[in-house]
């Protein structure tokens, strides 16, 4: 009878949470298991700060819409499933990031996740893949946050990972890639707005990492000075930066360092 | 409903709103809802602005915190954050600019590799609030706020003698869920080229959650988001205690449970004036630092009769220390930890530019005087430098661009915090004595002062073993460190 009414429980919370019921969301996001394993994990967000100062529609609205943004966000961050994870870890977190609109790729060969770019259909990992490892994780464009990124970093083996676009990848992500130091050799971060230049600076722990995109970063300043320490810092590996600068006297200024100081470049810039 | 001369005043009041509502809709102004405002402004109650006089405090409050540091500015943020609580919070600090508070003078390193249990899950929960910053104290309307956290990690080497140290640290560091990892002399060898790892048989080094921070950026957002949920600050500074023991039984000391003697008020003294103002309070908390034991003695706590264990000052002193910031143009890159080298020096890289912060804990014999924060350059020449270039020998040539000092909170006993409640007064607290780790735990001790005055208790970590019993006992509790 306990625990019908747990897993009622836990059935509305979920589809109360897909119907955008906004309080009573962020209260259900920490189900009682996960609640336990991390005590300090999402209960933290301090949400029940309402503005009261709401004095015209437009504000109302404008309130609206950040809640609504903040449910996406945070339901594509809820933690496991423990239904997924029944079948093993790798498929567990395989279909978290398949949820989050992402797509992984399985060392028996095929992509799991949405087939077409666009596409409503998914392909999600059942038995015939139990046993294998997750290789590659296409997670350009989707809503993960340091929370769910956690989760991700459970996987070992994990060599190829694509991060271009997230707009809530940010420096403590980027110290969380630490757990895949020993496997991953190709890592894009592209275009991630909240990305900073400490968190590239951390990447030098990847000891294995051999290619690494990262054009583009509005928020890293030097990005070319630290791409040249960052291939120092790691054996093999090389960088490719695409800089929006154009090549002007102002912009090497802005830059802090000259082209003759650094003597070769061995970035590739475009 | 209104009576009738009140609406005549509201309706005076009203016209003079339209008139000049009526001039922003005729030169087409652009912010059309301020008219409305300024009127139901004008329709509400509010204490004219003559009459409201904010620099004071006011004659009673729920909680005083004395001291508005990095310690006493989380508290109070912790204590708004629980809104449903409802708690009045004051926060009286003397030196509105911070000029000689151990805040914003730190390095502002956080680590987790410490041998106390509480303290690593201290400076863990601290870490995660650090990341989650912009979900805790964003203030809206502001941009949010930005801690330049390095996740670089602190490197600890150890002698063949210490070597036993670290490895039983490395242990405990473990089982309390902190991702530390051990080297050996070959692994640091590739790893750190530029190190010279002669005498060094083993290095500890921290792979996440370690590194430092901008502790001043930390304070200001502590601050403004404690202000922003009604917490108040006052450029004061607290000159005595009124103490209450109507209720105050005989009790036997060694138990250390309170006796009903209790705080009434504080006597708060403004800044460049002769007032001094009385707030009753039900909660004091003691945070001011290095200055924590002088205020001590304030209320008793050390010229007290043993029977009320009123005998033992907090044993809470300043500490000068010096850091220097140096150029070394072929130092080490990007993956330059916070060494600590067995000597006791400790270096990190700042910024990208080939810049180092450097600084070194003197021996108990040559400390300082604490009288003003000159800096002393010979210090580097004789204990850092040669150090510094033994470990690192590209450090040989290296140019000191400039030095500041700062004081510690020194815990004579034990070099570890004072958390808890005094035992002769139930409801005084103190958050002090952090010699040197203060900022790495000022968001989970805010956290653990607030649940014990709003549930009684710790609840999220159970720090009863810094309590100020082990003061009054004289039973240290000591970090077992490798220097």
């Amino acid at each position: 009878m306990n625990l019908m009414m747990q897993q009622g429980r836990l059935f509305v919370q979920r589809t109360l949470c897909k119907t955008c019921a906004m309080q009573m969301a962020r209260r259900c996001l920490v189900t009682p298991q996960t609640a336990k394993v991390l005590p300090w994990r999402l209960n933290n967000i301090q949400r029940g700060y309402h503005n009261i100062r709401l004095e015209t529609i437009s504000e109302v609205w404008q309130q609206f819409k950040k809640e609504f943004k903040y449910l996406k966000r945070a339901s594509a961050n809820r933690p496991l499933d423990p239904k997924d994870l029944n079948l093993g870890l790798e498929i567990g977190t395989a279909v978290f990031l398949i949820k989050a609109n992402a797509r992984v790729h399985f060392s028996n060969g095929r992509w799991y996740g949405r087939q077409q770019k666009g596409e409503r259909k998914v392909r999600l990992p059942a038995e015939e893949a139990v046993g294998y490892t997750v290789n590659a994780i296409d997670a350009s464009g989707t809503l993960i946050d340091q929370n769910g990124f956690r989760d991700v970093m459970k996987l070992t083996g994990v060599k190829y990972l694509n991060i271009e676009g997230c707009p809530h990848i940010d420096d403590t992500c980027l110290a969380h890639l630490v757990h895949i130091r020993d496997s991953l050799t190709h890592l894009n971060i592209n275009k991630c707005p909240s990305v900073t230049e400490n968190g590239v600076a951390t990447l030098h722990k990847l000891r294995k990492l051999e290619r690494l995109n990262m054009s583009d970063l509005p928020k890293v300043r030097y990005s070319k000075l630290i791409a040249s320490m960052l291939e120092d810092a790691v054996p093999r590996l090389r960088v490719n930066i695409i800089s929006n600068l154009v090549d002007t006297e102002e912009n090497r200024a802005k830059e802090n360092f000259t082209e003759e100081d650094l003597g070769q470049t061995r970035t590739e810039s475009v | 409903m209104l009576k009738l001369g009140r609406c005549v005043h509201l309706l005076a009041r009203c016209t003079n709103q339209t008139s000049s509502f009526a001039r922003t809709l005729a030169s087409g102004g652009t912010d059309i809802t301020k008219p409305f405002r300024q009127i139901r402004d004008g329709l509400s109650w509010t204490i004219p602005k003559d009459l409201q006089n904010s620099d004071r405090p006011p004659g009673e409050v729920d909680v005083l915190i004395i001291g508005g540091g990095a310690m006493g500015s989380s508290i109070a943020y912790f204590l708004k954050a629980a809104r449903k609580a409802g708690v009045s919070v004051a926060v009286v600090e003397r030196d509105s600019g911070y000029s000689m508070s151990s805040t914003v003078l730190s390095v502002g390193s956080i680590r987790q590799q410490f041998s106390t249990p509480e303290n690593i899950y201290m400076s863990m929960y601290s870490a995660q609030f650090i990341k989650n910053v912009q979900e805790h104290l964003q203030v809206e309307g502001s941009d949010p706020p930005d801690l330049q956290f390095n996740d670089q990690g602190y490197l600890f080497l150890a002698t063949k003698d210490k070597e036993h140290i670290l490895h039983e640290n490395h242990i405990i560091q473990k089982n309390c869920g902190a991702k530390v990892e051990l080297m050996t002399q070959n692994q640091l060898k590739k790893r750190f080229p530029w190190m010279n790892t002669d005498n060094v048989t083993l290095g500890s080094y921290g792979l996440e959650n370690e590194g430092w921070l901008d502790p001043w950026s930390l304070l200001k957002s502590f601050k403004e988001k404690a202000i922003d949920l009604g917490a108040k600050y006052y450029n004061a500074e607290v000159t005595g205690f009124n103490v209450v023991d109507d209720d105050a039984k005989p009790i036997d000391p060694t138990q250390f449970a309170p006796n009903g003697r209790r705080l009434n008020s504080v006597m708060v003294s403004m800044i460049n004036s002769p007032e001094v103002v009385e707030v009753k309070s039900s909660y004091v908390v003691l945070t001011a630092g290095a200055w924590s034991g002088q205020l001590g003695k304030l209320l008793g706590i050390g010229t007290g009769p043993k029977e009320e264990n009123l005998h033992m000052p907090i044993p809470v002193e300043p500490r000068k220390r010096y850091v220097y910031f140096f150029h070394c143009p072929e130092g080490p890159g990007l993956e330059c930890p916070l060494l600590i080298d067995p000597s006791g020096s400790y270096v990190r890289r700042e910024g990208f530019g080939g810049n180092y912060l450097c600084g070194k804990s003197p021996n108990e014999c040559d400390e300082p005087s604490c009288e003003d924060l000159n800096v002393n350059y010979d210090f580097f020449d004789t204990e850092i430098w040669p150090n510094l270039a033994h470990r690192i020998p590209v450090m040989e040539k290296l140019k000191v661009k400039s030095a500041w000092a700062g004081y510690y909170d020194y815990n004579c006993l034990d070099q570890n915090a004072i958390i808890g409640s005094h035992p002769a007064y139930g409801n005084f607290l103190m958050a002090t004595g952090f010699s040197g780790h203060g900022i790495q735990q000022s968001p989970a001790v805010g956290k653990l002062v607030s649940e014990k005055i709003l549930a009684g208790e710790f609840q999220t970590i159970d720090v009863s073993k810094f309590g100020f019993e082990r003061c009054i006992t004289e039973t240290p509790v000591l970090e077992r460190c490798v220097i």
